[in-house]
């Protein structure tokens, strides 16, 4: 009886599901011209079918036993960076770079197991601070300045 | 010969203004810089450094990014002999050696290996690419449309086959990538594929922000949630970064074998650095007179690898530049900063942009030096940012990430595509799956998928027009091979066990 490690059977699970998405979205794709002998559905047909295999081949492998493993993972800090990423993308325009940037700052030394908030929310207005000086002034690009715009005029 | 160094002497004319001599020195220093933070490795640091070069014009631009590309590489090895975090599989092979140096209180001569190994094969190589590049063009000119696409589809291959040690998770690694570059409208004929109704998805998936998401983000995430207290001790440097008359002698010839292994390997499509670092590191335990010396820091461990890692960068840009095939993770983040430009590399830009193209290549010759120069003195500089606390650097790393994907199109659409991107490649960190196909099926899928038709409209449809080209049938049957043996080894080793 050979071992078999869950994790591993539900990633090629995932992979086989999506390579099936991949080939069902694949075969909405409107066909070209007539002259065409290739069209826009072909090659993302032969992505379904790879993912496919390669789904039903990590399935045989899974079935192997395992000889790397990581330990304990700790997802909190994970969905922490993740949240504060989303959060930015939600908000940049609106609050603007420096505020939305400086949580970014501030969620990864929490997951990192910092817990001087206040101290690493100032280092990351500071250092989102002068990012935006240097990006807007040095290279002029235009990161969003949120409430400061009326300040500036 | 004669045109080549002309051409050369061209290119140095447009490097060697002050102004491009200045983005030089600022390419080199950044690469370094960011090189240096753990875990992140040359491809990785190029796509963070992309957005800062947006306002410039495409010469000091690509000057530029020559420094960052030979930077990173020189900043990637003192992270791994310092604190024993490769950034990329390339640098590996330098870490275990060279970690081993530092801890026995050697980590100065191991850097000083690395550095002045890492010159030596980058001057080189650099040299190397130079003569080969032209000639590399000139059988570019003579490759059809088949051609090209069996030598991409062996690309894939050997890259797909050569990393990790799972077939599927390779191959499934490869698709996804594949996908990806698929996202967006099709450009001849401007269906829309896999765009689930996303306005923003319909220009495709910035290369930019794949590396960045698979390798910053996703190394960040792994790296959190795994961490579990463990604190990675930096090795302080101690004396001056001189080698002795011993470590000279011990030095120079890894670093002429690394260079004569890494260069023609890194130009072939065999998976960049990866390859040649690891035969380097066991050609020099071979013929190492104290090969009882490896494993606990043995000089000729760092010089070797890190001579073939620097040796096949620059042979990874002989392809790129002539062909327009990147063989090399980072490679392939160089082609989408072309692309950012419009330019589209390859033997015709040799023709009409040889300021680009040269001064690209004079440019190299220049950071190299700078770099010896920036790494010798003031490695203690480099040493100081890796004893920034973690979570500062990893909150920094983050910040940074965030603002190489914002500033790419002042788009907060990139932002979620980031997260999404980094938990891929949190997912694929965790199960051992390699990145390195991903990126590349990113950038050479939309390229496979036009040669494809180009050759089918040519051959009004015929599918054996890859097999009547007899340089892509071979091309074509060697990349079979290589994927196919390792399956059957697998399958007949497997049935062997069962009966035995």
């Amino acid at each position: 009886m050979q071992q078999s490690s869950a994790p591993k059977v539900a990633l090629a699970t995932a992979i086989t599901v999506a390579g099936g998405v991949v080939l069902w979205m694949a075969g909405s794709i409107p066909q070209g011209f007539g002259y065409d002998a290739v069209g826009p559905s072909l090659f993302p047909r032969i992505i379904g079918i790879g993912l496919l295999i390669s789904g039903a081949l990590s399935m045989l492998e899974s079935f192997r036993p395992a000889d790397d493993e990581n330990g304990r993972a700790d997802l909190r800090p994970v969905l922490l960076i993740l949240g504060a990423m989303l959060l930015l993308a939600a908000g940049v325009r609106i609050a603007g770079w420096i505020p939305t940037a400086a949580l970014v700052f501030l969620a990864g030394t929490i997951a990192f197991g910092d817990r001087r908030i206040v101290l690493n929310l100032v280092i990351g207005v500071v250092l989102a601070g002068i990012i935006l000086i240097a990006f807007n002034e040095g290279l002029g690009l235009n990161l969003p300045l949120g409430p400061l715009s009326r300040i500036g005029g | 010969m004669l045109d080549t160094f002309f051409a050369l002497m061209g290119g140095f004319a447009v490097a060697l203004t002050i102004q491009n001599l200045g983005w030089s020195l600022l390419g080199v220093t950044l690469g370094t810089m960011i090189g240096v933070l753990p875990g992140l490795g040359p491809a990785a640091t190029v796509a963070l450094l992309m957005p800062l070069t947006v306002g410039l014009d495409p010469i000091s631009a690509f000057i530029m990014f020559a420094g960052i590309y030979y930077g990173a590489q020189y900043g990637g090895s003192t992270a791994s002999i310092l604190l024993n975090t490769p950034g990329e599989a390339g640098a590996m092979m330098t870490a275990i050696e060279g970690n081993a140096m530092a801890r026995r209180g050697r980590g100065a001569q191991a850097l000083a290996t690395a550095a002045i190994g890492s010159f030596v094969a980058g001057t080189i190589a650099t040299i190397g690419l130079t003569f080969a590049a032209p000639l590399l063009v000139e059988l570019a000119l003579k490759l059809t449309a088949p051609d090209y696409f069996a030598l991409m589809i062996l690309s894939l291959a050997t890259v797909t086959a050569l990393l990790g040690n799972s077939v599927g998770l390779g191959l499934a690694s490869l698709f996804i990538g594949l996908f990806l570059g698929s996202v967006g409208l099709d450009p001849q004929t401007g269906q829309s594929r896999f765009t689930f109704g996303i306005i923003e998805l319909m220009d495709g998936i910035d290369t930019v922000v794949v590396a960045v998401g698979l390798f910053a983000v996703g190394e960040t995430l792994y790296t959190v949630a795994y961490q579990n207290g463990v604190v990675e001790k930096i090795h302080q440097i101690k004396g001056s970064v001189r080698l002795s008359r011993e470590d000279w002698s011990r030095s120079w010839k890894p670093w002429i074998r690394g260079t004569l292994i890494g260069f023609p390997i890194g130009s072939i499509p065999a998976g960049g650095s990866e390859l040649p670092t690891i035969l380097s590191y066991s050609l020099e335990k071979k013929l190492s007179r104290k090969p009882e010396e490896f494993g606990t820091g043995a000089i000729e461990g760092v010089a070797g690898p890190e001579a073939a890692n620097n040796a096949s960068a620059a042979g990874a840009l002989a392809p790129l530049l002539a062909l327009g095939l990147p063989t090399s993770t980072t490679a392939a983040v160089l082609l989408a900063a072309f692309q950012q430009y419009g330019l589209r590399p390859g033997p015709m830009l040799f023709d009409s942009n040889p300021a680009l193209v040269w001064g690209l290549i004079a440019s190299l010759y220049i950071g190299n030096a700078l770099l010896l120069v920036l790494n010798l003195p003031l490695v203690g500089v480099w040493v100081k940012l890796l004893s920034i606390p973690k979570p500062w650097l990893y909150g920094g790393i983050l910040t940074l990430a965030v603002l190489g994907t914002y500033s790419l199109n002042g788009n907060s659409f990139d932002v979620v595509l980031l997260c999404i991107l980094g938990i891929l490649g949190f997912t694929m960190r965790v199960f051992f799956m390699p990145i390195v196909p991903c990126i590349l099926g990113l950038i050479l899928g939309p390229m496979i998928e036009q040669q494809l038709r180009r050759s089918l409209a040519i051959s009004q449809g015929d599918w054996t027009v890859f097999l009547t080209h007899p340089l892509s049938a071979l091309l074509l049957a060697l990349a079979a091979a290589i994927v196919l043996l390792p399956i059957i080894l697998q399958l007949t080793r497997r049935r062997a066990s069962q009966h035995g």
